[in-house]
């Protein structure tokens, strides 16, 4: 991005903080690359290559690397949409070559260790890269043996397909090969996860595809929590698009205490043990609970399960130096979603920016989107606009703004909202790989 | 110290923003004389002016708005109206009638509210400042040409100055996704949101006159302009 106009008309602006900020402009300060002035980013996802953008948008003179093994990037969002067949998977895949072309040096190399005293990240080809700050975004690994007989290996013939890839091809594989009158069981995670509405919406275009292709087959989603994100909205939306509450449901949903606990997982035989009865031969898509990515944990970022953060830079309270942003941090009320780790990445970029320019970072608001789709034309959304609560140390969303889609909406508000999912589909990508 | 052209008025002083429909020559007016004294006395004790950390805040203000709105807010996405380039005024004005429900969104009127007027205001200047890219969209030839014919007689004189360029009552129809102008025109018409008369005057002629296939003409010129 170039500024070529300078913003000469704002003034005395005040945060929604409260804190003043005085400004006058009287000119671009002249540019030079100082040295020393680099950050290392480690995770080429939403919140990674997001913060890499924006860095090199807030201060063109950082010496910008971002490290990612992966050559081709999948997005999870807009996955379901492959699983679902109405997308093909090369239409979620992206590389990371506009990126190196903004002057942004991307290194392919696993990180395998963060020394946070002498400021260096090692990777497993021997690098040994400096850094003044450094931005970590891993997102999620997964607690495999939480569900009673699943592991990384059983992944590989039952998916789950909450990295997207490799996983969401294999998913979807499996579901064209089903029979009709075959069953697919969801193994809905506990909170906190990836994608709060995720596994709903995964059953909603699971379900978009039997009614079509396999009218005999259903959905069971076997949930290890009581209740679930948008689920007024999405049970809405399957008594209206799958018969859901009939004798005909595509979809049926099992709470944790109502039968949707999970006994064992036999993926030899491809067996589902549930609370209530036993299932062969269908198709499994278990997903488990979650943690942090794995070098929060190698490098010491985290507490429990996830990185604790300064709720207005997202630096580690742990590590001075190191912000942790995406679903591998403890954000409190915000969820770990792509649109809230992009929100991260920007503002804890800026932070960054500021810090290393010997500027203090003023406070500013962070905000979600989450679209979700129930089928063709329908889709729904929650919002919300965060701000720090000093003293709860949470992020809180701003009272009278944000909130759902409401019930009983009309088909043209469904359809706008669905339409609405593409277009930032579209926009958001861009931003990450454009 | 000159205050530099188009300053703000002090938003502790600012009136509250007008209604976007009524009374545009007071509206003008208020906007002209902008440049308050409290606000000249305020830039003479202003503290270490440092015109990247302004910018720096906000391009991370604005930041929410291009995960959907696109890169410095020109869209890639046909349903996502473009935001670079907007009329300051047009921008906060939009806002403000999304906060107040007089014009419908989706999500904009669940978001608007999370933000204050001074947000608002950083925001405006952003994309104001930002230069709009024209979106790559298909159109017919010689239903452009109806259009543009359309645009002089019935559109331009009125308010779309030019070939509908963005002004501080409307927003951009030049290089604008059609699919997004049509929303919002539609959501007027059938009165999901508030229309001004001198508009709703204009449609109702252009109908009358030329058809209801006017419209469909109007936004292939809109999106031949690339």
């Amino acid at each position: 991005m170039t500024r070529n106009k300078t913003l000469n008309r704002r003034e005395f602006v005040v945060l929604g903080t409260g804190a003043a900020v005085s400004t006058a402009v009287t000119g671009m300060p002249s540019i030079a690359r100082a040295a020393g002035k680099s950050v290392v980013i480690i995770g080429g996802g939403c919140g990674g290559t997001t913060a890499a953008r924006y860095i090199a948008t807030l201060d063109p003179t950082i010496e910008v690397t971002l490290i990612e093994p992966k050559k081709t990037y999948h997005t999870c969002f807009m996955s379901n949409e492959v699983i679902g067949g109405v997308r093909n998977i090369n239409q979620i895949a992206f590389g990371y070559e506009a990126i190196a072309n903004r002057g942004i040096k991307v290194v392919h190399d696993t990180v395998t260790a963060i020394d946070a005293d002498k400021k260096l990240v090692m990777t497993s080809e021997g690098a040994s890269i400096p850094y003044e700050r450094c931005i970590v975004s891993p997102g999620i690994d997964f607690k495999y043996e939480a569900i009673p007989g699943y592991s990384a290996e059983a992944a590989e013939i039952v998916p789950h397909a909450w990295k997207a890839g490799p996983q969401t091809a294999l998913l979807r594989k499996q579901l064209e090969e089903m029979p009709d009158g075959g069953v697919v069981s969801i193994i809905a995670p506990p909170n906190p996860f990836r994608c709060p509405p995720g596994p709903y919406e995964r059953a909603s275009l699971i379900a978009q595809y039997l009614k079509t292709h396999k009218p005999k087959s259903k959905v069971l989603i076997f949930d290890q929590k009581e209740t679930h994100s948008k689920r007024k909205l999405f049970q809405q939306a399957w008594e209206r698009l799958y018969g859901f509450n009939t004798g005909n449901a595509i979809i049926e949903w099992f709470p944790v205490t109502l039968g949707g606990g999970i006994e064992n997982l036999d993926a030899s035989t491809m067996t589902l043990e549930t609370d209530l009865e036993s299932l062969e031969g269908g198709v499994i898509n278990a997903i488990p609970p979650q943690m942090a990515g794995k070098i929060a944990h190698v490098a010491g970022l985290v507490d429990g399960d996830w990185c604790p953060v300064d709720k207005t830079t997202f630096e580690s309270k742990i590590h001075k130096g190191i912000h942790v942003v995406g679903d591998a941090a403890n954000a409190t009320t915000m969820p770990k979603s792509g649109y809230a780790a992009n929100s991260q990445a920007k503002v804890a970029a800026y932070a960054v920016v500021e810090l290393i320019n010997d500027r203090d970072p003023e406070e500013v608001p962070f905000m979600n989107v989450c679209y979700s789709l129930a089928g063709s034309d329908y889709g729904f959304t929650v919002a919300a606009i965060y701000q720090h609560n000093k003293e709860k140390d949470v992020l809180q969303g701003i009272e009278g703004s944000g909130g759902l889609t409401p019930m009983d909406a009309s088909p043209l508000y469904l359809k706008r909202e669905a339409d609405y999912a593409h277009s930032w589909y579209n926009n958001m990508t861009n931003e990450m790989f454009g | 110290m000159v205050a530099p052209e188009g300053l703000l008025t002090n938003p502790k002083t600012r009136q509250p923003a007008p209604d976007v429909w009524e009374d545009t020559m007071i509206d003008t007016l208020m906007r002209q004389g902008r440049v308050s004294t409290a606000l000249a006395a305020l830039l003479t004790v202003s503290v270490t002016p440092d015109a990247r950390a302004a910018d720096n805040i906000a391009t991370v203000l604005a930041g929410p708005c291009t995960a959907c709105h696109g890169v410095v807010g020109n869209s890639n996405g046909m349903s996502m109206p473009s935001l670079a380039g907007m009329d300051f005024y047009y921008f906060f004005d939009t806002m403000r009638a999304y906060q107040s429900g007089k014009r419908s969104g989706t999500i904009m009127n669940r978001i608007a509210k999370g933000y204050s007027e001074d947000q608002l205001e950083i925001m405006g200047d952003y994309f104001e400042s930002m230069s709009f890219q024209p979106a790559k969209q298909e159109f017919d030839a010689d239903l452009a040409a109806r259009g543009k014919e359309l645009h002089q007689n019935y559109c331009q004189e009125s308010c779309h100055k030019n070939g509908g360029e963005g002004t501080e009552e409307s927003g951009m129809l030049a290089g604008q996704w059609v699919t997004y102008l049509s929303n919002a025109f539609y959501d007027m018409q059938e009165g999901r949101s508030e229309q001004s008369p001198k508009m709703n005057a204009k449609v109702k002629s252009l109908f009358e006159e030329q058809g209801e296939d006017a419209f469909e003409a109007l936004l292939h010129y809109y999106a031949s302009q690339q």
